[in-house]
């Protein structure tokens, strides 16, 4: 009788973990535009008005860094927490 | 950032880079075309590497059909970039992509609309299922479609090479199909921006007759190579802002992780019926953009 109720309290927090996991992710990746956005603003324009083709380069890594690497970062810091609950 | 946000779920749910909105709205705060088609194109390869990869998770991506497209894309897409350099020089690039942009966004609205409505009146029966069921009839993997016969006509053309995509349940297909497919989403996608999922997703399910939930996956997997590449390209020729791709992208890199997940709870009919109004959503504002000349920004 016990085994429906654990299940559901399994869920649960199977999606509690999830939606905890998305905020961060969601703030590495604000985090990370504000950073581009600080750092690299005029070297970016003085670039993009100079040396098209590193221009092409660095946007293609900019754009899959933002999401690509920070999943990664975020993945692997939650693998970490999980295994200190557990 | 909201508008990323929103373009980054429906993107993650129907397949597409959401550029049928993405497009349009950078239109109508005032972004000239040129940098718009650009632009779209680099916000949509991060976010489609993480909508891929949980598609991938899911058993939604044909690697071999997806390999095999991309001999296809990339000349697609450095043609339709070229036609826009081509316009840059000679013509109103702005006028000239918004028209096209607008007649493919209303076709396709027109085309999902009658053959989702179709497939859904006509599905009921048994017998229908058996006979217009795209990829294996035999698995879970296999989707009702009215236009499953134009599908299964052309995997009965035999111009070899004649290639089998086994996770597709296609026993059978030409390979000068599935570049022709192809070849058609990357000019679209270099010439109008974004993936172009809104012509590749339905072309695979309508004339490949590949099951929805593989064609949506496969899709975002073919943007990440057509998207790169159209960003790289554009880029040289100064068609990208970096920093407008950067803030699109921060929204829509979460929206695509909630409807890639969105996607386990739909089945086909029903995701291509319910993609309709998006298409025609983007259509108005372009119209209304030209007609007024007005911008947002």
């Amino acid at each position: 009788m016990s085994e429906p109720t654990t299940n559901r309290a399994g869920g649960s927090a199977t999606v509690v973990w999830y939606l905890v996991e998305m905020t961060v992710y969601a703030l590495f990746v604000f985090a990370y535009y504000l950073a581009v956005l600080h750092a690299s603003r005029g070297w970016l324009k003085e670039l993009f008005d100079t040396h098209k083709a590193i221009y092409a380069v660095v946007a293609l890594a900019l754009i899959i860094g933002q999401v690509v690497l920070l999943e990664l970062v975020t993945t692997g810091l939650f693998r970490l927490i999980r295994g200190k609950f557990k | 950032m909201g508008a990323g946000f929103v373009i980054g779920v429906l993107g993650g749910f129907f397949g597409v880079g959401g550029s049928f909105l993405a497009g349009p709205a950078l239109f109508a705060f005032g972004v000239p075309m040129n940098f718009v088609v650009g632009t779209d194109l680099a916000h949509i390869v991060g976010k489609s590497i993480v909508a891929a990869r949980r598609h991938s998770r899911l058993g939604n991506v044909d690697f071999k059909l997806g390999l095999l497209m991309i001999a296809g894309t990339i000349p697609g897409v450095e043609a339709g970039a070229q036609g826009i350099q081509y316009l840059k020089r000679h013509a109103n690039v702005d006028q000239v992509v918004a028209l096209v942009f607008i007649f493919v966004l209303i076709s396709i609205a027109i085309f999902v609309a009658w053959e989702s409505l179709r497939t859904l009146q006509l599905g009921k029966g048994a017998r229908f299922k058996k006979t217009h069921t795209v990829g294996s009839a035999n698995t879970n993997r296999g989707d009702v479609s009215a236009l499953a016969g134009v599908a299964r006509r052309i995997h009965l053309l035999q111009f070899p090479p004649m290639i089998s995509l086994p996770r597709s349940g296609i026993r059978e297909v030409s390979l000068w199909a599935i570049l022709i497919v192809a070849f058609v989403g990357g000019v679209c996608s270099g010439f109008l921006g974004g993936g172009a999922g809104y012509i590749r997703m339905p072309a695979m399910v309508y004339l490949l007759g590949v099951p929805t939930h593989l064609a949506v996956g496969t899709d975002l997997f073919e943007v990440i190579i057509s998207g790169g590449y159209g960003t790289l390209t554009h880029a040289l020729k100064g068609n990208v802002d970096i920093l407008i791709a950067l803030v699109m992208q921060t929204g829509a890199a979460i929206g695509a992780k909630l409807g890639a997940s969105l996607t386990t709870y739909f089945h086909g009919p029903g995701i291509r019926l319910a993609f309709v109004p998006l298409p025609l959503l983007g259509a108005a504002l372009l119209i209304y953009t030209l007609i007024t000349g007005h911008h947002f920004g």
